[in-house]
């Protein structure tokens, strides 16, 4: 048995720490590893995600304590649930629940993620942050958390700062806001949480006391490896996209369709690029190398034989990208798929709007207002509008379940980019059958792109 | 502040050096500078992505070229633009879409969209030409905003705040600072401690030097690289500070240091001094160094506080003899590097400052020696610390000439209320340095009885000035009760 503390362990929150008031820094109790003696305030101090360990130690020793940390509240209203979940919806909720509702959930885009964390929210009735990458995404969980649970929905983040107990928030205003906010809420739901091992938003995690965590990610692999045990818990549960294709999902097909470029473009492209290409020999930089993009950066604009490779360098993927020949042929795609809905994604803002001046339709980009953005989904959805044209904004988890078409103009070699651009257009409604063309200007740098995006089991 | 592919900075040996625009660099960005303040000037009306353009064009030679980008971020940033007025965009890409998708459904095998005829009908709902349309439909775009208003402060001032935007920009990187200060007044300290606090860091201070005898020091001793964590309380602190646990703490902060990890907090006086007869006042010349970081850097490095640790530079740079040293997490690896600040680089401090709190003492000390008491007063330039609380800096210290006793006065005068009742709870806690006067205004609304007789402080209320005599009688009545 410990020693009779003299009084009981005061549990404060302290912008994302939990600091332990009245405890001397000579003790007997057994404390979560990471707490440390902070000599600056004389206390001892843990990060406030230990909080649920903490309590399980602190009351495994029968040890006296107040806990004013805890500032999240009970949740009174029980959602309205709209259907039966699907058997994958209701294992995966048992398999999180099962490891003390602390893990990730892979799931493909498409299958209902939303759904599963409202039945988390309904299992665990504790205020909830949720977290998402983007603000189309923070609109999204505002509508359906607003739908279902019939309650204020709270927002931080793109303009608002209303904190409900429900939230949802931005990975960003976590990050920012998470020392002020982290006591508030007793789960917390990371959406498309790929994005939180980052050393920069990890943090908002660690500073957020929540016992319960959910993860949700349809691509929990991350290019440096980092997994999700010291945010979220272990992955609980896995599906992949091929194992609910055609049953959960609509039935898709991939074209690869190569564009070649005009003799004049050709000469234009070789040239550019050589002078591109022989910067980067002269200067000793492998593209292939972490650093290798920065490198350039940083070199070209040191020098005037720099500032050419540069403009060499845009030139170059402009005419890769934006081949007129790619929009001659976009043309006649748009003209075939007129009945459809369809979602073109390009690269670059500038084709973006390109394209949506050439064409008239209407472009989503990050500079699209929350209002205009809206509207232009619902109006998508309706089919009063059957394209539109986008960057990067739509790749996660917009929901646009109307769409069967999605012309990739151009695209980054990320393997996750182009999986979520195929979840787009794969929500199941009905019987539909979803196309997807991709279009590489033939005989350039982009075809090696198009291969290495295409290294994913959705392709295989 | 500047974006990360601005900063420009020359890493050697772990310790990175900004490349201030100063000197000879100074003399080349000088007429840049210009150019781009008159550029903006006569820009005023112009869209952004003209001006961007315009001031592309603007010559300037490729080893400059990144500092220019930079002058002209720091420009651009306090410029006002705004959007489109008259039309709304927003309406406008409204008609035009929807019509064009109507018309794209309606197409034929054969036919092609007649953008032109949606266009003229677009613009017929909206009462406006094809070619009005298709300029508007964009025009909220950031690149299409107009320039409104140029801030016109001159090209030397302009490059003035590039180097501390620069300086700033390294500090967004910086996992802790360790701040050096010497000699400052009581207000300027202030300042110092309300701005950490404010920004929610936390700080530990050491008092370096403390001992008249080693000398009039007026140079801070080298800082400790951050790396090695704070500079480890040597034996003479430990020695001259008199603290009750001693060895405790320097066997603390032996760990601390070696681990890079905790931090010694206590500086010059701790509350086991309670009671007990304070020594006389130290050397004016007493050193300060303050590491700073936020609760969270308790468990590891974080750039979480960057942006805080940036926003401090003002207050820094308002002392007179100071030394900056920040830990930062450099480049895509985030790689260990040193960047320092003296006053030694030129920076200019410029940012508003928190309000002073200090009333004017000049009289009252010119009037209180007049009294010809045994108490000989002098600004105080210590600074008291006691973990977890906040920083005490009091204003002025009285000395008994016969018995050595000291009494040291904080005056409140415009300050706020709550900054009181903070002081009279630490006080009635034993958390402050004994004996001390606090000097309310009357406006304050605060009542000399707060205090009772038996705690190690005393509340003067003030009408409109201190007065020398009352101080004194204060003195003598303590003085009696020890």
């Amino acid at each position: 048995m410990p020693a009779p503390l003299p009084a009981p362990v005061r549990i404060a929150f302290a912008a994302g720490t939990l600091r332990l008031d009245g405890l001397p820094r000579e003790h007997a109790l057994a404390l979560p590893a990471a707490c440390r003696w902070d000599d600056r305030e004389k206390v001892h101090r843990l990060p406030a995600i230990d909080y649920a360990e903490l309590i399980l130690k602190l009351r495994a020793q029968g040890a006296a304590y107040t806990d004013d940390a805890r500032a999240y509240a009970d949740l009174t209203r029980a959602p309205a649930v709209k259907h039966e979940p699907f058997v994958y919806q209701r294992e995966a909720l048992g398999a999180w629940e099962k490891a003390r509702c602390r893990g990730v959930v892979v799931l493909p885009t498409g299958t209902g993620k939303t759904f599963l964390a409202t039945l988390a929210i309904a299992s665990r009735k504790r205020a909830t942050l949720v977290v998402v990458p983007t603000l189309d995404l923070v609109n999204q969980w505002y509508d359906g958390l607003s739908a279902a649970f019939g309650e204020p929905i709270g927002i931080v983040g793109g303009g608002y700062h209303e904190v409900c107990d429900i939230t949802v928030t931005t990975y960003d205003s976590a990050y920012i806001h998470m020392d002020r906010l982290g006591a508030r809420f007793g789960l917390v739901v990371f959406d498309e949480c790929h994005h939180l091992p980052s050393a920069s938003y990890s943090i908002a995690a660690k500073m957020c006391l929540a016992p319960f965590r959910l993860g949700l990610s349809a691509t929990p692999e991350r290019t440096d490896e980092r997994g999700y045990e010291d945010t979220i818990g272990p992955i609980v549960f896995r599906r992949d996209i091929t194992e609910l294709s055609g049953q959960y999902l609509a039935a898709y097909d991939v074209q690869k369709l190569a564009v070649p470029l005009s003799p004049e473009e050709r000469a234009e492209y070789e040239g550019a690029r050589e002078v591109y290409r022989g910067f980067l020999r002269a200067n000793g930089i492998r593209m292939g190398e972490p650093d290798g993009w920065k490198r350039f950066l940083m070199l070209t604009s040191q020098s005037d034989a720099g500032r050419r490779a540069f403009l060499a360098y845009r030139r170059q993927r402009q005419l890769a990208l934006a081949a007129p020949g790619k929009l001659a042929l976009l043309a006649k795609l748009l003209h075939a798929h007129r009945h459809d809905r369809t979602i073109v994604f390009t690269e670059d803002n500038a084709t973006v709007y390109q394209i949506s001046r050439q064409f008239l339709v209407p472009a989503i980009t990050h500079q699209t207002k929350v209002k205009e953005r809206s509207f232009l989904l619902a109006a998508f959805n309706e089919g009063t509008i059957g394209t539109v044209v986008t960057s990067k904004v739509l790749n996660e988890g917009v929901n646009v379940p109307q769409a069967n078409v999605a012309i990739v103009l151009s695209g980054n070699a990320s393997v996750r980019e182009h999986v979520q651009r195929l979840g787009r257009i794969l929500r199941k409604t009905g019987d539909k059958f979803a196309t997807m063309y991709e279009l590489v200007a033939a005989g350039t740098a982009e075809e090696y792109t198009s291969e290495r995006r295409r290294e994913h089991v959705a392709y295989q | 502040m500047l974006t990360s592919d601005l900063v420009r900075t020359r890493r050697r040996e772990g310790v990175l050096h900004a490349q201030y625009v100063m000197g000879d660099a100074r003399l080349r960005v000088l007429p840049i500078a210009r150019a781009y303040l008159d550029l903006y000037k006569r820009m005023i009306g112009c869209a952004r992505e003209d001006l961007d353009a315009a001031a592309g064009a603007i010559d300037v030679s490729s080893r400059d070229r990144v500092a220019a980008l930079g002058v002209r971020k720091v420009l651009d940033d306090r410029c006002v633009y705004e959007g489109p007025s008259g039309v709304d965009p927003e309406e406008v890409r409204r008609e035009v879409f929807l019509r064009a998708a109507a018309a794209w459904k309606g197409l034929d095998v054969r036919d092609g969209l007649d953008r032109e005829a949606i266009l003229v009908a677009a613009g017929a709902e909206l009462g406006k030409s094809p070619t009005e349309i298709e300029a508007s439909l964009y025009a909220d775009l950031r690149g299409a905003e107009i320039l409104r208003e140029v801030w016109d402060l001159g090209a030397e001032a302009l490059i003035e705040r590039y180097n501390v935007a620069l300086a700033q920009s390294i500090l967004l990187r910086a996992t802790r600072v360790t701040v050096t200060v010497q000699g400052e007044t009581p207000d300027r300290y202030r300042r110092l401690f309300r701005t950490m606090r404010f920004l929610g860091l936390l700080y530990s201070v050491t008092l370096h030097d403390e001992g008249a005898a080693e000398g009039d020091q007026t140079v801070a001793p080298a800082p400790a690289t951050a790396k090695e964590g704070a500079p480890a309380r040597s034996k003479k602190i430990t020695k001259a500070a008199k603290t009750k646990a001693p060895a405790k703490d320097a066997k603390a902060g032996a760990k601390g240091a070696s681990k890079g990890g905790s931090r010694e907090g206590n500086a010059g006086w701790s509350p086991g001094d309670r009671g007990r007869t304070v020594a006389p006042a130290p050397s004016p010349k007493a050193v300060y160094s303050i590491v700073i970081d936020g609760p969270f850097s308790l468990f590891g490095a974080s750039l979480k506080y960057g942006l805080r640790l940036a926003t401090l530079l003002h207050a820094v740079l308002a002392c007179a003899r100071f030394s900056l040293v920040a830990d930062v997490a450099w480049g895509p690896r985030k790689e260990a590097a040193v960047f320092r600040v003296s006053p030694g680089d030129g920076l200019v401090p410029h940012a508003g400052e928190l309000p002073s709190s200090s009333p004017v003492l000049e009289a009252f000390v010119a009037g209180f020696e007049k009294l010809g008491s045994a108490w000989s007063v002098a600004e105080n330039d210590r600074i008291f610390v006691v973990p977890g609380e906040p920083a005490v800096i009091p204003d002025l210290s009285f000395v008994n000439k016969k018995t050595g006793e000291e009494v040291l006065l904080e005056a409140f005068g415009f300050w706020s209320r709550a900054a009181v009742w903070t002081r009279v709870e630490q006080i009635r806690r034993g958390a402050v340095p004994a004996r001390l006067l606090l000097a309310v205004s009357k406006e304050l609304r605060v009542s000399s009885e707060v205090l009772e007789d038996d705690d190690a402080g005393e509340v003067y209320v003030y009408k409109a000035t201190m007065l020398p005599r009352a101080v004194l009688e204060r003195l003598e009545k303590r003085g009696k009760a020890a």
